[in-house]
C-alpha cells in the first residue's frame, strides 16, 4: 500500500501563529546570516581559493544535524512522517543543471540566495543588482525555458514526476516511511555529513596551527564582494564572556555558532510548520520570482494571469513572502546594530554589471533547479530527500569553474 | 558645521528607510495582494491562487508584524537622535 499523501498537523497551530513563526524564523536567519557572514557560495569558493575548509566543514555540518534531527524527531513520532516528505519536489537532469548554473552565477555575482539577501539589506549595491539580475533571470525562465522543462518533467525523461514519497530516502531504501526506517535514514545520511565537517574543521585548524597562524584565512568574498572584516568569535576566553561579546554585537559569529542556530531555525519551521507547510522551498521564488510580480501589480500587470510558471506554480502569497521580509528586516537590524549598515558602492564599477548578469544566472538556475542552496538543497536534507544530494555536487562544480573564470578573465 | 558632517546621517536616515519599507509592504499587502488573488480567483486559476482564510492570517501576521518593526524602527531612530544630540553637545563644548 502507498504511503499517505495528506498532511497531518501534529500541532492546533492558528494559521496566524504559522505564518508569525515564519517571519520569526525569516527574522532569526537573517540577522544570525549577517552576524556569521554565513554564505554558501563564499564556503565553497575558499575551498578552491585558499584551499580553507572550515566555513565548507560547517556546511557539512548543518546539512547533517539537519537530516539527523528532523529525521528523529519523525522516527519517535513527534512529527508524521507524512509532513516531512509531502513537500518533496521532483528530482531530475533540471537539478544537475540548475545547480551548476546556480553555483556559476552566484559566486561571479557575490553571493547565495542567502547572501545575496543579507548583504543586499547590509548596504552592498553589488546584490542590489544581483537580486534584480535574478528578478530577470527568473521572467527569461518562465518565458523561454518552463515551457521546454515541464514537457521533459511530464515525459519523465530523465526525470521523476511524483515527489512526495517517491523521493523520500526512507521508502527508497527500505521501502517503508515507519519509524525505524525513518531513524535508520536519518543516521545513514546524517551522521557521516557530520562527522566529515568535523574532519574537515580539524583539518584545516591542524593546518594553520602547523603554519603558526591561529586563525584559518578567510577568502576574500564571492565575485569580488569585499565583506567587511569583524572580529569573530574565536575560542579566546571564557564561553561567558564570547557569549556576552556575541550577543551585544561586538564580535560576529563563529561559523560553528552560525551553523548551530540556524540549524535550530529551520528546526523551528519544522515542527510549527509540520502539517502545514515545512518549508523554505519558495525562498526563491518569493525573492526572483514574486518580487517581480509584485513590483508589476501596481502597474496593473498580473504575470499569474498572463505568463506561464508564474500562472502555475506559484501561489501569490505563502509563509515564504513573510519569511524572505524579515529575513531583509534582521539582516538590516543586524547590521545596523552592529555599525555595519552603510552603502557600498563596488569601485570597480564593472562589478555591478557583473553581478546583474550573475543575478540573471541565479535566477535562471535556481528555477531550472526547482530551489536554491536553501529551499532546496539545505531544506531537502531535513526532508530526508535526495535533491540535496545532486544540487550540492554539481553547486560545487559551478562555483569550481567560477572561480576559474575570475582567476582567468575577470 | 563640521560636527553634522562627523555624524553619520545614515544612523538616523536608516531606521525611517526601514520603518517606510514595513509600512510600504503592509499597505501593498493590504492593497494588491487581496484584490489579485481575487481577480485569479474570478479567473478560475485555482493553480496558484490562495484560500481566503490564507491570505486573511497572511495579513493578520503581517499587521502584527509591521506593529513590531515599526515599534522597533522608532526605538532605533529615538536612539539615533540622542547620539546625534550627544555628538553635537560634545562638539560645541569641545
Amino acid at each position: 500500500m502507498a504511503p499517505p499523501m495528506i498532511l497531518e498537523p501534529p500541532f492546533l497551530d492558528s494559521l496566524e501563529l504559522v505564518y508569525l513563526m515564519f517571519a520569526l524564523s525569516g527574522f532569526i536567519l537573517g540577522w544570525v546570516a549577517q552576524r556569521g557572514n554565513y554564505c554558501f557560495v563564499n564556503a565553497m569558493t575558499s575551498v578552491f581559493t585558499t584551499k580553507t575548509y572550515d566555513r565548507f566543514g560547517g556546511l557539512m555540518l548543518l546539512f547533517g544535524l539537519s537530516a539527523l534531527v528532523p529525521g528523529l524527531l519523525v522516527a519517535v513520532g513527534v512529527v508524521p512522517s507524512v509532513d516531512q516528505y509531502y513537500f518533496n519536489y521532483f528530482g531530475g537532469w533540471y537539478i544537475v543543471v540548475g545547480a551548476f548554473i546556480f553555483g556559476f552565477g552566484a559566486a561571479i555575482a557575490g553571493g547565495c540566495n542567502l547572501s545575496m539577501l543579507y548583504r543586499a539589506a547590509s548596504g552592498y549595491v553589488q546584490n542590489w543588482l544581483e537580486l534584480f539580475g535574478m528578478m530577470v533571470g527568473t521572467y527569461i525562465f518562465a518565458t523561454l525555458v518552463w515551457p521546454f522543462q515541464l514537457s521533459t518533467m511530464q515525459a519523465g525523461l530523465l526525470s521523476t514526476k511524483a515527489g512526495g514519497y517517491v523521493e523520500y530516502l526512507p521508502y527508497d531504501l527500505f521501502h517503508s516511511v515507519s519509524g525505524a526506517s525513518v531513524g535508520a535514514t536519518a543516521v545513514l545520511l546524517g551522521v557521516p555529513f557530520i562527522l566529515f565537517g568535523v574532519y574537515l574543521q580539524r583539518r584545516t585548524q591542524a593546518r594553520f596551527r602547523a603554519m603558526g597562524s591561529v586563525e584559518p584565512v578567510r577568502a576574500a568574498g564571492a565575485g569580488g564582494v569585499v565583506v567587511s572584516r569583524e572580529r569573530e568569535s574565536t575560542g579566546h576566553g571564557s564561553a561567558v564572556k564570547r557569549a556576552w561579546r556575541v550577543l551585544t554585537l561586538k564580535e560576529a559569529m563563529g561559523t560553528n555558532l552560525a551553523t548551530v542556530v540556524l540549524f535550530l531555525d529551520l528546526l523551528l519551521v519544522f515542527i510549527v510548520g509540520a502539517g502545514y507547510t515545512f518549508n523554505y522551498l519558495v525562498i526563491t521564488s518569493s525573492d526572483g520570482g514574486r518580487f517581480l510580480e509584485y513590483i508589476l501589480m501596481p502597474f496593473g500587470v498580473n504575470l499569474a494571469l498572463t505568463t506561464s510558471w508564474y500562472n502555475s506554480s506559484l501561489p501569490i502569497v505563502d509563509t515564504s513572502v513573510l519569511m524572505v521580509i524579515m529575513l531583509i528586516v534582521g539582516a538590516f537590524s543586524a547590521s545596523y546594530l552592529s555599525g555595519d549598515f552603510k552603502i557600498r558602492i563596488p569601485r570597480e564599477r564593472r562589478r555591478l554589471a557583473i553581478g546583474f548578469g550573475g543575478g540573471i544566472l541565479v535566477g535562471l538556475g535556481v528555477r531550472i533547479a526547482l530551489g536554491c542552496n536553501v529551499g532546496l538543497m539545505w531544506t531537502n536534507f531535513a526532508q530526508l530527500g535526495y535533491d540535496g544530494l545532486l544540487f550540492l555536487p554539481s553547486m560545487l562544480a559551478g562555483v569550481a569553474l567560477a572561480v576559474k573564470v575570475q582567476e582567468h578573465l575577470l | 558645521m563640521n560636527a553634522h558632517r562627523d555624524f553619520p546621517l545614515r544612523r538616523m536616515v536608516a531606521p525611517i528607510v526601514l520603518i517606510l519599507f514595513v509600512l510600504g509592504w503592509y499597505r501593498f499587502s493590504g492593497a494588491y495582494i487581496q484584490t489579485d488573488d481575487a481577480s485569479l480567483l474570478a479567473h478560475g486559476n485555482y493553480a496558484v491562487y490562495v484560500p481566503v482564510q490564507q491570505v486573511s492570517a497572511y495579513m493578520q501576521a503581517v499587521t502584527w508584524v509591521s506593529y513590531a518593526a515599526v515599534f522597533g524602527g522608532l526605538i532605533l531612530l529615538w536612539s539615533g537622535l540622542v547620539s546625534y544630540v550627544e555628538h553635537m553637545e560634545r562638539s560645541n563644548h569641545g
